[in-house]
C-alpha cells in the first residue's frame, strides 16, 4: 500500500527558521523553508463491493482517504470525546454486537438512559442516506458528531473534545496526514468518523456466500429466504413473509430514495404512536414512521426496534405474524398484506413458516464482519 | 408482413455450430480502421451515482477487425458521457465465433450471458464496483456438457431447490450436428446439471410431444413453456425441418415435456413459412394482479402475435392459440421481445424497427397505450431507466443476430435509439456501426440513476 512520506511539519520547520536568523532573517528563512505542500491524502485502494449492492454516494469534500480512515478509527475508539473519557462510540456500537450494545436502550455516561436502542452499523454507503432512527441527520458527517455533544450520550463540547484531541500525542499528526495540516476542528472529527464508518462493509454472511454462489442455502433457509422476498398475495396463493417491500433484497436495508426507509411497521395504536419522522418533517403523516435498518447481523444485534421492546427475533417474526397494530400511518404494504383472506392485521405465518424466516435471518450473520481486524480498537 | 423469404435458398448464416469459422465464412472486405471506441473514466474518488449505465454486448465486424465485447456503455442522453463505453471487455473465454447473446441477472444479482458461440455457450460474467464504479472482470464459461447455442434463460425454485433453466437452440450437438435442441436444469449455485430435458419429435406420431430447437422460456407455478424457433445454422432449404412452429409444455417437477402444441394451424399457402415462434410470456399475476393465467407468443416468420388460455384445472391446461396481432395488416414483421414494465407490455418488431405498448390491465387485448416507438430496423432488446432529471426513457438495441437484410428486411441497423416513454419522441441515437465499427447484439440495464440495479432488469422477456 502506499504510504505518503512524513516530514516534520512546516510549522515545526518555521519555528526553528525564526530562532536561527533572529528578526532580520526571519522574512527570507520563512519564505525559504515555508511549509512543502503535503501530497494528497492516499484514496483507498481496494475498495471493492458487490455489484449487486449497487452505486453509493461520498462528499465530494470528503473522499475516502487511507489517512482519513484511519483516523476516524482512532477517534471511534476514543473515549477523550466523552465529558468524563469514559465512552467512545465503541461503548454503543461494540464490533462483536455488531456495533450494538446488547441493550434495551443506549446508555450515555453517568449511565444515563437515552430513548432509543443503539442501531446497528453496517453497510452504511447503501439504504436511506437519513441516520439515526428518525432520520435527523442529512449523512454521516453529521450523524457522527451528534452523540458526542448530546447531554445524554456523550455529553462533551466540542471546545473540551479539540482540547484534549490536541493533547493526545498521536491526534495532530494524524489530522495532517489526513487533511494537510494539525488543526483539529468538530467537521474534521466527523468526516473522519464518517470516513471510517463507510468502511464497515459486511459481505461475509452466509447469505452473502450463498449470492456469490459459493455455497446453497438450506432448505429451510431458502424457503425462509423465499419468505422474506415475497409480498403475499392470498387471491393467487401465493405466501410471504412481506419483508422484501422495507428491507431490500441484498442490503436488507431500507430503501433509499427521501424517505421511502421508513415505515411505521404496527407497533403501537394512535395513542401510543411516537413522532419518529414527523419530528424532523414536521408532517402527521410520518408520526411513527422509523428507519427501517439493516438485518445484517441481526442475529446479533438484539434487542430489536427503535425502543428495544423485542428481547428475541422469535418475538420480532410473532409481531409481523400476528400482533401487527391498526394506526392512522400504518404503513400501506403491512396493512394490506395477508397470507389468508379476511385475517385480521399481520402475514399470519405458520410454525414452519416463522421458523424458516427465522432460519434465513441467521443467514445473514457475517463473523468475519464482527471480527474484522481493520475495524476493531487500533489501540487494543 | 409474411414470410419474403425464397425457401430454396439455404439460409446459412454464421450462427452456432458455424460460429467457430465465421471470420472466414462472410466475404469480409479489408477492415476499415474505426477509431479505438472512446472508453470515459471518472476522475479519483467514488464512482458518481446519477449516470445511468447499461451493459451491452457489442459484435465485432469484420470489414472493421474489430472484436467482440461485453461493454457498460453510458445511456443517459442529457449526460456529456452519453453512448460513450465506461468499459469494453474484450477479453471472452474464445476468440472470433459469435458473440454472447443475450444477457440475464440471477435472482441473487450475477450477471449471466448465454452463447450462440458452440465453444461456450453459457457464461458467468464477473460484474463488481471498485470504489463504486461498475468493473467487468471477467468471463467464465460454464460446462454444459455439449449442449449448444444458449438462448433464454429462466430461474425458478423447485422442490426446495434453486434452478438456472436454460434454452439450448442447438441441443446436444457434437462436431457439425445440432441436436433438436434441449431444455437444461442446472443447479443455480453449483452449476451442476440437474435435469436434461431432451424430446426429439418423432414424426410417425401425430400424438408425440417433443421440443426442437427451442428459445422462448417463461413460467408459472411448476408449468414452464419453451418456444421452438429454427434450427440455429438457419438452414432452411427444408423449412418444415428446419423452422419450428409449436410450444411445448414442461412440467418443471417430472422435468418431462407433457404437451406441443402448433401455433399457427391455419392451413399455408405453398412456399409460407411455418411461423417460427421466438419469445413467449407467461400472463400471471406477477405481470399484473388483474390478468388471468394466458400465454402470448411472438411468431417470428409469421409476424404475429398469439394468445392462448392456461388452465392448471384443466387436462390439456393450454388452449387453442388465436391471433391477437396481425402483422402484415399492421405493416409490422419479425416481432420478436416482450417486456411488462410499469403497467405496459412492450412488443419490438424488427421490421421496420418499432416498438409498441399495450395496457397490462387489459391484456390479452392489445388495446394501445401510446404512441408507437420509432426505433430502427432489427429493433429487439430494450432498458427501461429514468434518468437523474427524472425523464423516463426506452433504450432499443436495433439488430437481430447481424442479419443485415437476409430476410428481405433491414434487421441490422446496429444502432441503440433512445426513446422518451411519456412522449414517445426518439431523443438519442447511436450508431455502433459508424462510430464504433462494432454491432450492437444485447442489451441489459447496469446501474440505474440511483446507483442501483433496477428491479424490472431482473425479468428479461419472461
Amino acid at each position: 500500500m502506499p504510504r505518503r512520506s512524513r516530514s516534520r511539519s512546516g510549522a515545526a520547520r518555521s519555528r526553528l527558521a525564526g530562532g536561527a536568523l533572529g528578526l532580520l532573517g526571519l522574512l527570507p528563512g520563512l519564505l525559504c523553508c515555508a511549509p512543502e505542500p503535503l501530497p494528497p491524502p492516499t484514496p483507498l485502494p481496494g475498495f471493492e463491493t458487490p455489484f449487486y449492492f449497487g452505486g453509493f454516494t461520498v462528499p465530494a469534500d470528503n473522499p475516502l482517504t487511507v489517512e482519513g480512515v484511519a483516523l476516524g478509527r482512532m477517534l471511534f475508539y476514543e473515549e477523550r470525546l466523552s465529558a468524563d473519557d469514559t465512552i467512545s462510540c465503541a461503548t454503543c456500537h461494540q464490533p462483536a454486537r455488531a456495533f450494538t450494545d446488547g441493550r434495551t436502550l443506549a446508555r450515555g455516561i453517568h449511565g444515563a438512559r437515552t430513548p432509543r436502542n443503539t442501531m446497528s452499523l453496517a453497510n452504511l454507503l447503501w439504504g436511506p442516506q437519513r441516520f439515526f432512527w428518525d432520520g435527523r441527520a442529512v449523512d454521516l458527517e453529521q450523524q457522527a458528531g451528534q452523540p458526542i455533544v448530546n447531554p445524554d450520550e456523550m455529553g462533551s463540547t466540542w471546545d473540551e473534545v479539540i482540547a484534549k484531541l490536541e493533547r493526545a500525542p498521536a491526534y495532530p499528526a494524524s489530522f495532517e496526514a489526513a487533511f494537510g495540516t494539525r488543526e483539529i476542528t468538530p467537521e474534521r472529527v466527523t468526516k473522519a468518523l464518517a470516513s471510517f464508518e463507510r468502511t464497515m462493509v459486511s459481505t461475509g454472511s452466509r447469505y452473502d456466500r450463498y449470492l456469490r454462489g459459493e455455497l446453497r442455502l438450506d432448505p429451510r433457509e431458502q424457503r425462509g429466504r423465499e419468505l422474506f422476498m415475497t409480498h403475499p398475495d392470498a387471491k393467487a396463493g401465493i405466501r410471504g413473509a412481506n419483508c422484501i417491500d422495507c428491507h431490500s433484497q441484498f442490503l436488507t436495508s431500507g430503501f433509499a430514495p427521501e424517505f421511502d426507509g421508513f415505515q411505521n411497521n404496527g407497533l403501537d395504536d394512535d395513542d401510543q404512536l411516537e413522532a419518529g419522522l414527523m419530528a424532523v418533517t414536521g408532517r402527521s403523516r410520518d408520526r411513527g414512521r422509523f428507519k427501517a435498518p439493516t438485518l445484517r447481523n441481526i442475529e446479533l444485534t438484539a434487542p430489536y426496534m427503535h425502543d428495544g421492546r423485542f428481547a428475541t427475533l422469535e418475538e420480532v417474526i410473532d409481531h409481523y405474524s400476528d400482533h401487527v397494530v391498526s394506526s392512522s400511518t400504518l404503513d400501506p404494504l403491512i396493512r394490506e398484506a395477508a397470507n389468508t383472506p379476511g385475517a385480521p392485521l399481520g402475514v399470519t405465518l405458520t410454525h414452519d413458516e416463522k421458523a424458516a424466516l427465522l432460519a434465513f435471518l441467521r443467514t445473514l450473520t457475517d463473523h468475519e464482519f464482527v471480527h474484522d481486524p481493520s475495524l476493531s480498537d487500533p489501540g487494543a | 408482413m409474411k414470410t419474403p423469404l425464397d425457401p430454396s435458398r439455404p439460409l446459412i448464416l454464421p450462427l452456432a455450430i458455424l460460429a467457430a469459422t465465421t471470420a472466414g465464412c462472410r466475404d469480409a472486405p479489408e477492415p476499415e480502421p474505426v477509431p479505438e471506441p472512446a472508453v470515459t473514466h471518472a476522475s479519483s474518488g467514488a464512482f458518481p451515482v446519477g449516470e445511468s449505465i447499461a451493459l451491452t454486448i457489442t459484435r465485432g465486424l469484420p470489414e472493421h477487425g474489430t472484436e467482440h465485447g461485453i461493454d457498460l456503455l453510458y445511456v443517459d442522453p442529457d449526460s456529456p458521457h452519453f453512448g460513450t463505453f465506461l468499459q469494453r471487455f474484450t477479453d471472452l473465454p474464445y476468440e472470433g465465433g459469435e458473440p454472447p447473446h443475450h444477457l440475464y441477472y440471477s435472482p441473487t444479482g450475477r450477471l449471466y450471458a448465454a452463447g450462440l458461440d458452440p465453444r461456450c455457450s453459457l457464461m458467468l460474467v464477473d460484474l463488481r464496483l471498485e470504489l463504486g464504479k461498475p468493473v467487468i472482470e471477467g468471463v467464465t464459461c460454464i460446462p454444459t456438457h455439449g449442449h449448444v447455442v444458449g438462448e433464454d434463460i429462466l430461474w425458478r425454485t423447485v422442490g426446495g431447490r434453486e434452478l438456472m433453466y436454460v434454452t439450448f437452440m442447438g441441443g446436444k450437438g457434437t462436431g457439425d450436428m445440432l441436436g433438436h435442441g434441449s431444455v437444461v436444469a442446472f443447479d443455480a449455485v453449483t452449476h451442476e446439471i440437474v435435469a436434461e430435458i431432451v424430446d426429439p419429435d418423432d414424426p410417425d406420431d401425430p400424438d408425440d410431444t417433443f421440443i426442437r430447437y427451442p428459445h422462448g422460456i417463461t413460467a408459472l407455478g411448476d408449468t414452464m413453456i419453451v418456444s421452438s424457433t429454427i434450427v440455429p445454422t438457419l438452414d432452411i432449404s427444408s423449412p418444415r425441418a428446419a423452422i419450428g412452429d409449436t410450444i411445448s409444455v414442461i412440467d418443471m417437477v417430472r422435468h418431462e415435456v407433457v404437451e406441443t402444441r402448433v401455433v399457427d394451424v391455419s392451413p399455408k399457402p405453398e412456399g409460407e413459412l411455418p411461423s417460427s415462434p421466438v419469445e413467449v410470456l407467461f400472463l400471471r399475476p406477477a405481470i399484473h394482479p388483474d390478468l388471468d393465467p394466458g400465454v402470448l407468443v411472438n411468431t417470428m416468420f409469421g409476424g404475429d402475435i398469439w394468445y392462448a388460455t392456461y388452465d392448471a384445472e384443466r387436462e390439456a391446461p393450454l388452449g387453442e392459440f388465436s391471433r391477437i396481432y396481425t402483422g402484415a395488416r399492421e405493416g409490422t414483421g419479425v416481432p420478436l421481445e416482450f417486456y411488462a414494465y410499469d403497467q405496459k407490455l412492450y412488443v419490438s418488431h424488427g421490421h421496420p424497427g418499432v416498438v409498441k405498448q399495450y395496457r397490462l390491465d387489459r391484456l390479452p387485448a392489445l388495446e394501445p397505450a401510446g404512441p408507437d416507438f420509432h426505433a430502427d430496423p432489427g429493433a429487439h432488446h430494450l432498458v427501461f431507466f429514468e434518468t437523474k432529471a427524472g425523464r423516463a426513457l426506452m433504450a432499443s438495441q436495433n439488430n437481430l443476430l447481424d442479419l443485415r437484410d437476409t430476410l428481405g428486411m433491414q434487421l441490422s441497423a446496429h444502432t441503440l435509439t433512445v426513446h422518451d416513454l411519456e412522449t414517445g419522441e426518439r431523443v438519442a441515437t447511436v450508431d455502433f456501426r459508424e462510430t464504433y465499427g462494432l454491432g450492437l447484439a444485447n442489451i441489459v440495464g447496469a446501474l440505474d440513476s440511483e446507483g442501483k440495479i433496477g428491479e424490472e432488469w431482473f425479468t428479461h422477456h419472461h
